[in-house]
């Protein structure tokens, strides 16, 4: 289920939050009501770390990562890094990267197994990104826009894409992709679709001015419906089968 | 390759995959559309958004019934309008009716305002015998003039309130300026949720730019307004406005009103010579320049002309542009009419007194012999050839012209000897070419020795002069030359007498070359001011000596065109050919390029406004 959730008064909420199917970042202090949505739809599943990323809110553009690792940019201090380091299970990798265009989130998108880039990313965080995310690495733009990591949010499920991307772009990034995605907005009619949600696997979050017809296309572009519920659901529907045995 | 891969684009040998655009569900009400910034269809787009709001429904113009103008009030002292819309001019092109103004705070464009004159509603007031109406501080009034008065037949006559109404009309749906179907109109504004009309993007800046086109006549004004609303989407929507056409009398008008005779300076030009020809071509650079148009009445005066004025300015600018035409000397003078000392108003009666000097075209002039030895040992005889703001005096007997400022006339201050009214006839025996022809200032001459008698002599006597005379290009043995007959005149000139104990003066002075002067139509016409005459021009014998002066004055500008260039002459649309062989050959004519077809405003030009305007509005 993809669920409505505000930081503070911004609806921007992708820009604040970090999900992935290993782990959620979340910005420390402030906005108690925001962390609660996240911690009540994933407590018990994921951790949900609370930390600052170059001592900025804005954690979910600062950073990329997914469940293999996470990528911090150079602004990211050590204190902030051994944070990082010592709150994320211990599987997940945690690097930091020299790379000019520190905004990783709006330079980078990616699920489990493929990312894709701003073109002018340097060799070197291409070569980080592939190695400590364990992605395949393509270098896209979406509708003809360079900030991929902005424009499009994709899961291993499905995703949406900015919504002026021509069909043709569409099937060519979802046979990159190798899910199927779909033209959407966020926030009332908002363009910057990974600005304005947060989704892994599982869970879904939209800024609060989403529309109702726009949460219905986050839920199916995402498969939140087809029963494919959080990784505890099956055990525990099976526990409630056998309590009935 | 993906199915929409297109051919290599012809030219740039580029491959250039095809773009299809894609749908996307519209984020309110989820209907299936292509994309644009808000993301959101028109219909719900409009339904969220006013872009009227702000901009009045409801707007009230003055109307003067008396001078029939629509009266802008002061942008000063309207509330809510900003001064920096106030301040630039209005379009160069003259509106109908000054354009509404928005309100500085709705950032909206005004693509079109079509503005016309309102149709009348009510049977016009009784209106008296035509008023003479002053035209004073015009500058913030549009003239219109009301529709003609078979529109005007009386209609049952409601009752309204206040003013004259226009009723708006149903609003029209406008496509939006976006790729989306045609959706309705915005009827009722639907409730929407305060708080999300709040989180609206702060719209950009943009100019508010009035754009004025034409609109078929009797519709109602329909103001085209586009804004940016959303994410950079630009809605455009028709806007109708009520517009309340209150009748008040301007201020001149109740002025007027109170004392139809009002004026406030006058310009008294005078000219001290005994005939009219100078306040006859004065009469037509008025005309020409538009120069008069101001004045309120011009009256005829004994040596001149009377033009009164409603404001000192308008006064002013006649005698400005006198001193650039004629040699002027203007004296002012002021009269307290009335004042108030506790708010420092004083109203004065002004009077520009203006006296052209008495040197006229033709006019013969004995210099004295300090003046012809200031100017160079011209003369002492001199004829004057041009008249502008300086006098040109010629020497006929050597070819020297000499141009005397006004400023220095006053110096010298003489009279003329001789003028156009003492010119005598004289027949061309022969002609013997003395020099070769030269051009001084543009006229042509050439010195020649002409044998010369008067018609008068004629069967009389043998009398024959030989001349010297500046006319030789023109002159031919048995031509007709007018000229100042020194041998026969009797002189009241103290500066002739000394001129002719001093010189030996020739007995003629040739000036023109004269032809028939029989009365004929002519193909073109002057276009004459409306001036009142007074009593002694009433007189009888004057109207044909008018009459004479006038068709004298027409006959020396088809002889000269260098003053014909100064005028506007205009075609004469009654004019019937003559018979060809009626008119000699070598009277000289206008030709028919240097006329000007009039302006005739009627009916038939508002049937062709009509049609014209009917086509625009299919246009548009």
């Amino acid at each position: 289920m993809a669920s409505r959730v505000r930081f503070g008064n911004s609806s921007e909420i992708g820009v604040f939050s970090r999900l992935t199917n290993a782990y959620c970042v979340l910005p420390d202090g402030g906005a108690d009501n925001f962390f609660s949505v996240f911690e009540s739809e994933l407590a018990g599943v994921v951790p949900v770390v609370r930390a600052s990323i170059g001592g900025t809110r804005i954690v979910g553009r600062m950073c990329v990562g997914n469940k293999n690792g996470l990528l911090l940019p150079h602004t990211t201090t050590d204190q902030e890094l051994q944070h990082l380091k010592n709150s994320l299970p211990d599987e997940v990798v945690v690097q930091r990267v020299e790379e000019r265009l520190s905004a990783l989130g709006n330079c980078v998108a990616c699920n489990d197994h493929v990312a894709l880039t701003h073109p002018d990313l340097d060799k070197g965080t291409e070569e980080a990104i592939s190695d400590v995310l364990g992605v395949e690495v393509f270098r896209q733009t979406i509708a003809g826009n360079i900030l991929v990591g902005s424009f499009c949010a994709f899961s291993n499920k499905g995703g949406i894409v900015h919504p002026q991307t021509s069909v043709e772009d569409q099937e060519e990034l979802s046979t990159l992709l190798e899910v199927p995605l779909a033209a959407g907005s966020v926030n009332q009619g908002s363009e910057v679709v990974a600005a304005g949600m947060a989704a892994n696997d599982w869970a879904a979050f939209c800024g609060a001015d989403t529309t109702a017809t726009e949460l219905a296309v986050v839920e199916s572009a995402f498969r939140l419906r087809d029963g494919h519920g959080r990784p505890g659901d099956i055990t525990r529907s099976l526990l409630v089968v056998s309590s009935y045995l | 390759m993906l199915p929409g891969s297109a051919a290599p684009a012809a030219g740039s040998g580029m491959f250039v995959p095809t773009q299809t655009v894609g749908t996307v569900l519209c984020c309110i009400c989820g209907v299936a559309m292509q994309p644009n910034p808000a993301n959101m269809c028109a219909r719900c787009l409009r339904a969220r958004v006013d872009i009227t709001e702000g901009v009045p429904r409801h707007a009230a113009v003055v109307y003067c019934p008396d001078c029939t103008s629509y009266i802008q009030p002061r942008a000063a002292r309207r509330p809510g309008v900003a001064r920096a819309h106030a301040d630039p001019p209005p379009p160069p092109q003259p509106p109908a009716r000054p354009p509404p103004r928005l309100p500085h705070r709705c950032r909206v464009r005004l693509l079109r305002a079509p503005l016309q004159a309102p149709p009348p509603q009510a049977p016009p007031p009784p209106r008296g015998p035509p008023r003479r109406r002053p035209r004073a501080d015009p500058p913030r009034r549009v003239h219109r003039p009301r529709p003609p008065l078979r529109r005007m037949l009386p209609r049952p006559v409601q009752p309204r309130p206040v003013g004259r109404r226009r009723p708006a009309p149903p609003a029209r749906p406008a496509p939006p300026h976006l790729p989306l179907p045609r959706a309705a109109p915005p009827q009722a504004r639907p409730g929407f949720p305060r708080a999300a009309r709040r989180r609206r993007p702060r719209r950009p800046r943009l100019l508010l730019r009035f754009a004025l086109a034409c609109c078929p006549p009797r519709r109602l004004p329909q103001l085209r307004l586009r804004r940016e609303v959303l994410h950079g989407v630009v809605l455009e929507q028709t806007h109708p406005v009520e517009f309340t056409v209150h009748d008040r009398l301007c201020d001149a008008c109740s002025r007027a009103q109170s004392n139809p005779d009002q004026w406030v300076a006058v310009v008294q030009l005078r000219q001290h010579v005994p005939h009219r020809r100078t306040f006859l071509f004065l009469e037509q650079l008025l005309l020409k320049h538009g120069q008069a148009s101001l004045a309120l009445r011009v009256a005829a005066a004994p040596g001149g002309l009377d033009f009164y004025f409603g404001s000192r300015s308008h006064a002013a600018r006649l005698v400005d542009f006198l001193a650039t035409v004629a040699p002027v000397h203007t004296q002012t003078a002021k009269q307290l009419v009335s004042h108030d000392t506790k708010s420092n108003v004083y109203n004065y009666k002004h009077t520009f007194s203006v006296e052209i000097c008495p040197i006229c075209r033709e006019d013969l002039i004995a210099l004295s012999p300090q003046v012809s030895r200031d100017l160079g040992g011209l003369g002492p005889l001199v004829l004057c050839i041009k008249v502008t703001n300086a006098i040109a005096l010629l020497d006929p007997l050597t070819l020297r012209v000499h141009h005397l400022e006004e400023k220095k006339y006053r110096v010298y201050n003489f009279k003329a000897a001789l003028t156009s009214k003492q010119l005598v006839e004289y027949i061309v025996l022969d002609i013997e070419h003395e020099s070769p022809e030269i051009t001084i200032d543009g006229s042509r001459y050439q010195l020649a020795y002409a044998q010369v008698a008067r018609v008068s002599d004629f069967g009389k006597n043998d009398t024959i002069f030989t001349v010297r005379t500046h006319l030789g290009h023109l002159l031919s043995p048995g031509d007709l030359a007018l000229g100042y007959d020194l041998y026969g005149a009797n002189f009241n000139d103290d500066n002739m007498d000394t001129a002719m104990t001093q010189h030996s003066l020739p007995e003629v002075i040739l000036v023109k070359k004269s032809y028939e002067k029989r009365p004929r139509t002519r193909r073109w016409k002057l276009k004459r001011l409306p001036v009142e005459e007074d009593a002694v021009n009433k007189a009888k014998g004057e109207e044909e000596k008018r009459a004479n002066e006038y068709e004298e004055f027409l006959r020396d500008l088809e002889h000269n065109s260098d003053i014909r260039f100064q005028i506007d002459l205009y075609k004469d649309e009654d004019y019937r050919s003559e018979m060809a062989s009626t008119i000699g050959d070598d009277v000289p004519t206008v030709p028919i390029e240097e006329l000007i077809e009039d302006l005739s405003l009627g009916d038939d030009e508002e049937d062709q406004e009509d049609e014209g305007n009917a086509h625009t509005g299919m246009v548009a």
